[in-house]
């Protein structure tokens, strides 16, 4: 069985980490020479604004006027991906990182998603970073049942079960 | 420049007797613990914990997995800012002393956000 672990928002989260300031208001995260947002808070997300939207085209739009920008800081995100990683280190035998802000997780010698809750409240307070946890049969279900984890409270889903993701498949569009 | 580093087992003249006792520099990452994901490297702004033996300048090693207790220094967010303060514990309630706020309850707009583990400074 496998785990996949991801930052929510996870450039912004990084600037939240240390900004109290940026917290519960629409922030985005630019790309190299600020040109497109590339990390979304959720209130930046609630107001419409699109992965990857041409932000010098868009902030002047009303709507958006009372969104903060940031300038990507890569030094801190890989050092926060690097704490997340080493807080997952200590609770899982193998932990395989698959981008900046996403991690494998072998799952199968562990009770798991009661183990993986305590381990998102470890990275929450160690590396200041909020995370869903997916699991499943394979990477991709893991994947998968990550994405359904997403704005959930308990912030863990399980695919291992059939039933479930026969379930959770007639309602995503796929 | 570009020298290797010294080991003391390669002289040209006579054998150094402390060849095999040569030892590495200390390290201080190691010391203060700095390749632990709990610890944090931070520069103090502002004088308002000398009292404490904070100064302004100081780079504090803080541990966001440190336990909280009463009357250590913590690194905490007061109404969105980001200050140094003295944790307190009175009658079961918990409270911040920052420099420059009156006392805080711990309440949705405060936050221990790390415990103070140790204190480097490097203009003395």
């Amino acid at each position: 069985m496998f785990g996949l672990i991801d930052g929510n928002n996870f450039d912004v989260s990084c600037e939240r980490a240390f900004d109290p300031t940026l917290r519960g208001k629409p922030v985005v995260v630019l790309s190299n020479n600020d040109g497109c947002a590339i990390a979304r808070s959720a209130e930046a997300k609630a107001l419409g604004i699109k992965m990857g939207e041409v932000w010098h085209l868009s902030k002047r739009k009303p709507e958006f006027r009372n969104v903060i920008a940031k300038s990507s800081n890569y030094a801190l995100y890989g050092d926060m991906s690097r704490r997340v990683f080493e807080v997952l280190s200590e609770h899982f035998q193998r932990v395989e990182p698959y981008s900046i802000d996403e991690m494998c997780l072998d799952l199968t010698q562990f009770a798991r998603v009661d183990y993986c809750r305590r381990v998102r409240d470890r990275v929450r307070q160690i590396a200041k970073i909020p995370t869903c946890v997916g699991i499943g049969p394979t990477k991709t279900l893991a994947k998968l049942a990550n994405k359904r984890a997403k704005g959930t409270d308990i912030g863990v889903s399980d695919f291992s079960d059939l039933e479930t993701r026969r379930q959770a498949f007639s309602e995503m569009p796929i | 420049m570009g020298a290797k580093a010294y080991r003391g087992d390669e002289t040209t003249g006579f054998q150094s007797p402390a060849q095999d006792h040569v030892e590495a520099v200390p390290d201080l990452a190691e010391l203060l613990e700095l390749r632990r994901p709990q610890r944090y490297a931070v520069r103090v702004k502002g004088d308002g914990l000398r009292k404490r033996g904070i100064h302004s300048g100081d780079i504090l090693v803080v541990n966001t997995d440190g336990e909280p207790q009463s009357g250590k220094v913590c690194v905490a967010f007061v109404h969105g800012d980001v200050v140094l303060a003295i944790l307190t514990e009175k009658d079961g309630e918990w409270w911040l002393e920052p420099s420059n706020y009156a006392p805080q309850p711990i309440t949705e707009d405060t936050e221990v956000w790390a415990m103070i583990a140790a204190l480097v400074r490097t203009d003395v």
